[in-house]
């Protein structure tokens, strides 16, 4: 533990001041009746909740932590997935994309249609970086359009990506295929 | 909304979460104690109760093997279909072609509806047994209630009535404690391997693996992850579930080896169903064991058709591309449930067409053991692929499990054949 934060703690035990603490400021709140500190208040993740718990226990006249810290959740990872379906053409593309409006509901992408080959090779191969797969893993769907065929695709939150792929599967998708997961910290419920 | 952290030990920082132990543990691990409540289907309690009442308790340390196997297998049909959001039929359809996949989709449905019908046959007979009313009549009406249950009711109420069903498991650790076996012995067997050179110990070992490790679990496994809704942010619960379920589907196995070894194996009474086996328990360890012996084998079918039949309707499904789920309206994935259905009606028309349960229970046994090393196969394989899985691969651990239970039922399969083919099987 740091000195700076040592003597925060020492000083407000012994009740000599009310200063706020040096990392996670006036979220904290800090109760003691004798050898029992209650802790109050809002931290952002688990961890740090636990780490107030650490420093406090580890001050010589401390038995006893009250944690009543609430977690607010900040250490929640989201997860966003990409679906392409692979149409024969466009027709049976554009009514699977215009069936497929709620894609856009919970901060889901817009899915877009891709025709030519070389929109397919540009978005695909910056999906597979982001989905940490090699390059030549899209490589079967760069071939379907250079073969005549249409691809929609969508970038959308996990949980939604299994109703999505469901949805797809009835329709006239000659293939429905997904990336792996990938952290999304822009995203929120 | 924020939750907020429980009070602490006084010594040292206790890890603080909003939901800990029993209560998240009862919340995560329902459908992994679903799965392995099926894995102990009538047909594998007739297999545990023939390998205890011809082998004793010396493969008693075959469960224990068999468990981190099932776990592993059992994690990676999960992983699959956690990352993937895709069904395995469809998966394998996708990544290895519709020939293996049409092949391997044919295997499987053809034992599952032979092992439906062995295991329809096998609650009617005891049910035979308790009332003294002959078999037939149970078959059909024993179909309409499951039928109706898993097409018509919503897949978290067909989960609240498979767990229900669950329970009856325990009868068999009952039955066991009333065979009153050495239990010095027990433990011994358990974790001393007494492998003796004959057909028939190898034949009971075959068995055993085949009916632990088993082809439609993973298809329902991995369709689990989807009906569960979970992600990759889950798959530590994942783990949880699946280890749970499958410590208590070995042990369930276990308490039957140890109830029938200790009565019928030191009587030396052979016997070929688990309606025999809950029948020939009776002079040994009394009538009460007899019928928890029973009610088990009854709880057993009611768990594991549902599951043999949905799974079908996976499999078909997914080798094909229709719709699927156990979360949707019948209407909205006519095929899928179409092929629920007619799985449960082929069941019916093999339980009732006279062809022998134990012929149809031995074939569907073959067909599991030679249909599940090759699926386990290609499902180490997609789940080892970065293409499919990114930074979500199986575990090294996964995989060595996976390619050992690989290796553990060839050499089984390979066992078989070559008692079948010198006669010895």
């Amino acid at each position: 533990m740091a000195d700076d934060i040592r003597e925060w703690w020492i000083k407000t035990l012994l009740g000599q001041q009310r200063s706020a603490h040096p990392v996670f400021g006036e979220q904290v709140e800090v109760q003691v009746d004798g050898s029992v500190v209650t802790l109050k208040g809002t931290v952002e993740t688990l961890d740090e909740a636990q780490q107030i718990e650490r420093e406090a226990l580890q001050i010589d006249t401390v038995d006893k932590v009250n944690n009543h810290l609430c977690v607010t959740g900040g250490d929640e990872v989201y997860h966003s997935q990409t679906v392409i379906a692979v149409f024969r053409d466009k027709g049976a593309a554009q009514l699977a994309q215009q069936a497929a409006q709620y894609w856009t509901v919970h901060n889901g992408d817009e899915p877009q249609l891709i025709e030519d080959a070389e929109t397919a090779r540009h978005e695909l191969s910056g999906l597979a970086t982001a989905a940490q797969i090699p390059p030549d893993a899209v490589d079967q769907f760069e071939t379907a359009v250079e073969d005549g065929k249409v691809l929609l695709v969508g970038r959308v939150p996990e949980d939604d990506a299994l109703r999505i792929v469901s949805e797809l599967e009835g329709s006239r998708a000659e293939l429905v295929r997904t990336l792996p997961p990938e952290p999304d910290s822009t995203k929120t419920e | 909304m924020a939750e907020p952290v429980m009070d602490s030990p006084s010594q040292s920082p206790a890890p603080v979460k909003p939901e800990t132990g029993l209560r998240r543990m009862l919340r995560i691990a329902g459908p992994g104690i679903i799965t392995g409540g099926a894995d102990n289907d009538p047909a594998g309690i007739a297999t545990y109760s023939t390998v205890g009442a011809t082998t004793g308790l010396s493969q008693l340390w075959l469960l224990v093997l068999s468990l981190p196997l099932l776990v592993a297998v059992q994690g990676i049909a999960a992983r699959l279909g956690n990352v993937t959001k895709l069904g395995l039929a469809e998966l394998i359809r996708i990544e290895f072609g519709r020939p293996i996949a049409y092949g391997a989709a044919v295997l499987a449905v053809v034992a599952n509806v032979a092992t439906i019908g062995a295991d329809l046959v096998a609650m009617a007979a005891v049910l035979e047994l308790l009332t003294g009313i002959k078999l037939l009549y149970f078959i059909v009406p024993l179909v309409v209630v499951m039928g109706y249950v898993t097409i018509f009711q919503d897949f978290k109420s067909i989960e609240r009535f498979m767990l229900w069903l669950v329970v009856v498991f325990f009868t068999y650790v009952l039955a066991g404690v009333l065979a009153h076996p050495r239990w010095g012995t027990v433990l011994l067997r358990t974790v001393v391997p007494p492998i003796q050179p004959s057909v028939t110990y190898f034949a009971g070992a075959v068995g055993l693996l085949g009916t632990t490790i088993t082809p439609y679990l993973f298809f329902w496994q991995t369709a689990g992850e989807r009906e569960e809704r979970r992600g990759v942010e889950q798959l530590g619960d994942t783990y949880v579930d699946i280890t749970s379920g499958m410590i208590f589907s070995n042990v369930i196995a276990y308490f039957i080896v140890v109830s029938t070894a200790s009565t019928l194996y030191i009587h030396h009474r052979s016997i070929n169903t688990a309606a025999d086996a809950a029948a020939a328990l009776a002079p040994f360890a009394g009538h009460f064991a007899t019928v928890l012996f029973s009610i088990g084998v009854l709880g057993a079918g009611l768990l594991a058709i549902p599951v043999l039949s949905v799974s079908t309707g996976y499999i078909v499904a997914g080798t094909v591309g229709w719709r699927m789920g156990l979360g949707r309206e019948a209407y909205t994935a006519p095929g899928f449930y179409s092929v629920i259905a007619l799985s449960m009606l082929a069941g019916v028309e093999l339980a009732v067409s006279g062809f022998s349960p134990i012929k149809a229970l031995f074939y569907s046994q073959i067909l599991d053991g030679l249909v599940a090393p090759v699926l386990i196969a290609l499902m180490v394989v997609l789940a080892s692929r970065r293409s499919l899985m990114g930074q979500y691969l199986a575990s090294l651990w996964e995989r060595l499990g996976g390619w050992a239970a690989v290796v553990v039922m060839t050499l089984a399969d390979i066992a078989l054949l070559y008692g079948l083919i010198t006669g010895h099987g």
